[in-house]
């Protein structure tokens, strides 16, 4: 047998011997051991299934019980969440639930029992975090393997009458919901996430409008779930029906995977996504910043449902199971402020039982106006939408609850399963206008899954779901891997009528449609010199399909020949070009891909063989055509050989529009080779008014139209003059 | 493509036509690396239904 999950063994040497002491009794060691012997001896005990089966057998209840919750979670499960839902099953004394004292021992004492570890810290009991879901525990493996389903205390409430009328989902339109929002992660291209972690914005938007169009018409709106976008998503992410590939949510699996499960197991991992989620609430009476204590609330509600006593399915008044939850975890937790209990001191027996009666008064108060608020919508949403709950209704508003089929199958899994609920029958009826209409009591998860890939669903109601058979439906079934003979069948298979021709004429030219154009993500092109060597080739064992006079198509399980230039157009491509400061460029010969000509005939004008030349006329046009000059300054630093001179790069630019500006005007220049003239003409006061600056060390800037003067007076300081300025050659 | 016709409307088009590199013959092109995604999409909106493989 294989076991996946998290084994103790590696986290052991982490633990201090102090708490390994303590996790060893389980196994039957002794205090004594020193730490080395105690992990040798917890890690033997965990390898023998007898022994595990031994251990587990004289555990508490409560002990058995956070075992139990930790499998139905996963494995792993946080640790206020293991707190919430423990208390609430009714295995919690009374005296160790209150705040303060909770924290302090009930976790750690399972953790110190050698049931549970925290996965990101090697000691135990840093799990406290008031203000949220806690730490993550795990459990071992080959422990949670031989533990049972959980088993919770009865809740003891009196069952309602049965309520005049009543509401609930039946499983194929729960599935539907499940399917249609995780088709419509893939229609999107999954659900995207910034370098911060959050989703990206445009990826939500692009889903929210999916599930609303795709909304469930079937569920009575006044149960529909707020935010049903963030609902969906955050119920997904906490589900294993989702995972991150990169930075992107992707459905796992697909489809038809899911739905050759029972309904039970489709919803399960959404029911507990629901629970988990920490950035949804379903009810305006929880304030934003407690919504990441909601899961302890919904784990509590859910073992609080399965705590109902069962026999004959009663209703069960919405307001006494609240409170019943109350007795159970209400001393320790809540979504708002929990006063801290009195302390008995000095105070008399009188004093300190008025104190706690004020206290729970308190507690109470808070209860009724947040909790018990929070509760109703629990149940009226996501319980509801799910197919968890059916409620009670008096006029429209619920007020009685109980547990569903399917709610049965996913809250008590000791029970048998139930046999399907399955008419017999036709599950679809086809009709010519391509419309599809759906019995959702007959139809299997596998016929809705496909009818989901194969046809867009335009609304379903209670019992029956209305499709529609398009093009682009049919095209993305076909894209998925379905053939066309498959969806023709399974179309026939689940209509008692036959396929409508003009359907079945319809689909099939649709299928031949897509036989009109064949793009390929990775095709193998040889090119060849002319028609001749392509043709020895082939001759030569070169096996593919023939495109022009001089390219070959390799098939795909024909091997390249030898000796040849191998381009990988995912790859940057080879630099091949020589550019010149005039906008002359000269490709490598012979081309090295197929891409550079293409690349230039874009921006240059051909001066055969292997040139081209950039000019103001052939960069305009391809911008006036809403190209970027970007586009081409890119292409060059990517294929040129060397830097592209930078004066290309200007005129380049102006040439697209974007021309710099420069002023030029003509000056008369006073150059001084000799230091000491330099200097002395520079600081005279008398020169100093016709000279405009310093352009080098030898170069003084000289008002033009003051020259005479100036010549004047360095003629007067005997300062010869020689009318020609040295060139850059002399 | 099927035939000259279709990849010569598809070549009309401005929008497809950036994502094509060169052609090759008269029914095949080769697309522009990095293009395949936009192309695709071009295509389908234009009326087409390719099948996409992922190996040729």
């Amino acid at each position: 047998m294989t076991m996946s999950g998290s084994f103790f063994d590696d986290y052991l040497p982490g633990v201090s011997s102090d708490e390994l002491k303590s996790m060893v009794r389980m196994w039957g060691g002794r205090t004594q051991m020193r730490k080395a012997e105690c992990i040798e001896y917890i890690c033997e005990g965990l390898r023998d299934p007898n022994r595990v089966r031994t251990a587990i057998a004289g555990l508490k209840p409560v002990e058995q019980c956070a075992l139990a919750l930790a499998k139905q979670a996963g494995g792993r499960i946080q640790s206020q969440v293991l707190a919430a839902a423990l208390c609430a099953s009714g295995w919690v004394k009374r005296g160790s639930r209150q705040w303060g004292r909770l924290d302090g021992s009930l976790i750690h004492d399972l953790q110190r029992r050698g049931l549970f570890l925290e996965e990101h810290s090697h000691g135990l009991g840093y799990y406290l975090d008031s203000y949220g879901p806690g730490a993550w525990l795990f459990s071992d493996a080959r422990l949670l393997e031989q533990i049972g389903y959980p088993v919770f205390r009865p809740l003891d409430i009196v069952p309602d009458v049965m309520p005049s009328a009543s509401v609930y989902r039946r499983p194929p339109s729960v599935v539907l919901d499940i399917m249609g929002v995780l088709n419509a992660i893939e229609r999107i291209g999954g659900l995207g996430v910034t370098q911060t972690g959050k989703m990206r914005v445009r990826d939500l938007r692009k889903f929210e409008h999916e599930v609303i169009k795709g909304g469930d018409s079937s569920s009575n709106r006044q149960f529909a779930l707020p935010n049903p976008a963030d609902a969906w998503v955050n119920a997904l992410i906490g589900s294993n029906l989702v995972s991150l590939e990169g930075v992107v949510w992707r459905p796992v699996g697909s489809l038809d995977e899911l739905a050759a499960k029972s309904y039970a197991d489709q919803v399960r991992p959404i029911l507990y996504g629901f629970a988990g989620a920490t950035e949804w609430s379903e009810s305006v009476a929880v304030y934003s910043y407690s919504t990441r204590r909601l899961p302890l609330f919904r784990w509590a509600l859910l073992v609080a449902l399965a705590a109902l006593s069962i026999e004959g399915n009663p209703f069960y008044r919405i307001h006494d199971l609240g409170w019943a939850l109350f007795e159970r975890i209400g001393e320790a937790f809540s979504l708002g402020y929990l006063p801290y209990p009195p302390y008995q001191g000095n105070k008399s027996a009188q004093e300190f039982r008025q104190e706690q009666a004020v206290w729970r008064g308190k507690l109470r108060q808070g209860w009724k106006a947040q909790e018990q608020e929070w509760m109703t919508s629990a149940l009226a949403t996501w319980l509801y939408q799910l197919g968890i709950v059916e409620l009670g209704l008096d006029g429209h508003l619920p007020v009685s609850v109980r547990l569903t089929g399917l709610g049965m199958a996913l809250l008590h899994p000791e029970m048998e399963p139930e046999a399907a609920d399955q008419s017999e029958g036709a599950a679809w009826v086809i009709q010519p206008n391509f419309d599809l209409v759906v019995y959702l009591d007959r139809a299997s998860s596998e016929q809705l899954a496909f009818l989901e890939r194969h046809a867009e669903r335009v609304q379903a109601q209670q019992h029956t779901a209305n499709y529609r058979l398009t093009r682009n439906a049919v095209y993305g079934g076909l894209e998925s891997g379905t053939s066309l003979d498959d969806i023709l069948a399974t179309l026939r298979q689940g209509s008692s009528q036959a396929l409508p021709q003009n359907i079945e004429v319809e689909i099939r030219e649709w299928a031949a449609l897509r036989e009109k154009v064949t793009l390929y993500r990775r095709a193998r092109l040889l090119e060849f010199d002319d028609a001749d060597a392509r043709q020895a080739a082939i001759e030569g064992g070169v096996s593919g399909t023939p495109i022009g006079d001089r390219y070959l198509q390799l098939a795909t399980d024909s091997q390249e020949p030898a000796r040849v230039l191998v381009t990988d157009y995912d790859r940057p491509l080879p630099r091949c070009v020589a550019v010149g400061e005039d906008g002359h460029l000269r490709v490598a010969s012979p081309r090295p891909d197929l891409a550079i000509a293409a690349q230039l005939d874009d921006w240059a004008e051909p001066l055969p063989p292997d040139e081209w030349q950039l000019t103001a006329r052939s960069v305009a046009a391809p911008v006036r055509a809403k190209r970027r000059i970007g586009e081409l300054l890119d292409l060059l630093d990517q294929r040129s050989r060397r830097r592209v001179p930078q004066l290309l790069r200007v005129a380049l630019r102006a040439w697209a529009g974007e021309p710099p500006t420069v002023h030029l005007e003509t000056v008369t220049v006073l150059k001084c080779p000799t230091p000491e003239v330099f200097e002395a003409v520079k600081n005279s006061p008398r020169l100093g008014c016709y000279l405009r600056g310093v352009l080098a060390p030898d170069l003084l800037l000289v008002d033009t139209d003051q020259v005479g003067a100036l010549m004047a007076l360095l003629a007067w300081a005997g300062i010869k003059r020689i009318d020609r300025m040295p060139t850059m050659g002399d | 493509m099927e035939d000259q016709i279709s990849l010569d409307m598809v070549m009309a088009d401005a929008i497809a036509s950036r994502y094509l590199l060169t052609r090759l013959s008269d029914s095949v092109a080769v697309v522009a690396p990095g293009q395949f995604d936009a192309l695709l999409e071009r295509l389908i909106h234009l009326g087409h239904t390719p099948k996409v493989l992922e190996k040729g």
